[in-house]
């Protein structure tokens, strides 16, 4: 009687494993999946956002030097402020895009070469709205839609379109702006040389908590002063044919 | 609304089916045992109908070829649960009538795109 109940608790047990093991391996194959799946979205949302900066660079050669400079030196300062992994990659991507509404400003306006008057001033600086609206569509990217939409507000209220200031400018929004401008003033004009770098860095500091959020400015001149994408030669820089108009203000 | 029943008498499988395919336009039915399948079936008249092979009653194949034998089910898809070393019961389910089979352990993406390939006009998840 004994070895009887012996012997079923053995098939019993046999059983319950072999059950446990194969609700154990298709565990795995979701898990499998979820990771797979998972790496593909991320792919996915990575080229999505590229393709809409190659679509800005179809139309504004420039911008595309630019857009993947201030993209790069935007994700860099935001690791070095010591922000959170996901808004690294949020801040570096709408960095990426920050100049995407330029596809909506008409080309007159965008290669005009030379200074723009006021007229054209309020159509350019339509861009940021422009941008938050092309980007409006994903989801995920919603607090980068904000960045790109205040990426030209300025520290003390003085910036557009919403006249924020201080903290109620997106983190990210502020410290693409201080790579935004490093960018433009390092980069040739027709009507102006390329500024020296070392010019460029006391002008930032002078912006420091004026224009520009003094964290992100100390940690933007910290992280290009140990990049070897730093631009001390921008002088000998040649000015690029699409770049025949003046930096945004 | 696009109707599966599953019949499978572990219910870890069970709730994995219905958690990844059932929403507002897929209604996922479950069966523990071969003649429960066959009752259920002709209740539900299902569009697409899981099998595991080894179900405690009777075997999946007896039910695929059972229901096969009836009109009602001429359209009504219908899918093998085999274990992935058996590969005689594949051969065994599409003999019996069965349209597919999926292996265990299935891969989420593989149920999601038969599901799909059997009722192209209902996307499975939600899309846009």
């Amino acid at each position: 009687m004994a070895a009887r109940i012996a012997a079923g608790s053995g098939d019993e047990l046999t059983v319950a494993y072999r059950r446990l093991n194969a609700a154990y391996q298709q565990t795995l194959r979701y898990a499998e999946d979820v990771r797979r799946l998972y790496q593909q979205v991320q792919r996915a949302i990575h080229q999505s956002l590229l393709g809409l900066a190659n679509a800005l660079e179809a139309k504004d050669a420039y911008t595309k030097g630019h857009s993947e400079r201030v993209g790069a030196w935007s994700r860099g300062v935001a690791a070095a402020l010591g922000l959170p992994a996901a808004d690294v990659d949020m801040i570096g991507q709408a960095g990426l895009l920050h100049d995407i509404g330029k596809i909506g400003i008409p080309e007159a306006v965008l290669r005009k070469p030379g200074p723009l008057v006021d007229e054209e001033w309020t159509v350019m600086r339509n861009h940021p709205l422009i941008g938050a609206q092309i980007v409006a569509p994903f989801d995920f990217f919603a607090a980068g839609a904000l960045m790109i939409r205040h990426h030209h507000e300025r520290w003390d209220g003085s910036g557009y379109p919403d006249g924020l200031a201080g903290d109620e400018i997106p983190i990210g929004a502020r410290i693409i702006a201080v790579a935004d401008v490093y960018d433009a003033l390092t980069s040739s004009r027709p009507y102006r040389a390329a500024m020296p770098h070392a010019t460029v860095i006391a002008r930032l500091g002078e912006a420091s908590g004026r224009t520009l959020d003094e964290n992100a400015v100390v940690a933007f001149v910290e992280l290009i002063q140990s990049l070897s994408t730093a631009r001390p030669d921008v002088g000998a820089r040649p000015v690029h044919p699409a770049a025949l108009r003046p930096p945004l203000r | 609304m696009l109707t599966i029943l599953i019949a499978d008498d572990e219910p870890h499988v069970v709730d994995l089916v219905r958690l990844t395919l059932e929403d507002g336009r897929i209604s996922v039915k479950d069966a523990c045992d071969g003649e429960t399948a066959l009752a259920q079936a002709e209740a539900l008249l299902p569009d697409l109908i899981f099998l595991d092979v080894h179900l405690p009653d009777i075997s999946g194949f007896e039910v695929c070829a059972r229901l096969r034998q009836n009109p009602r089910f001429g359209r009504t898809k219908i899918v093998m649960l085999t274990a992935a070393a058996q590969e005689s019961d594949v051969a065994r389910g599409l003999s019996a009538g069965a349209n597919h089979y999926l292996t265990k352990p299935f891969s989420p993406v593989r149920l999601i795109s038969l599901v799909e390939s059997v009722a192209p006009h209902v996307p499975v998840w939600q899309r846009g």
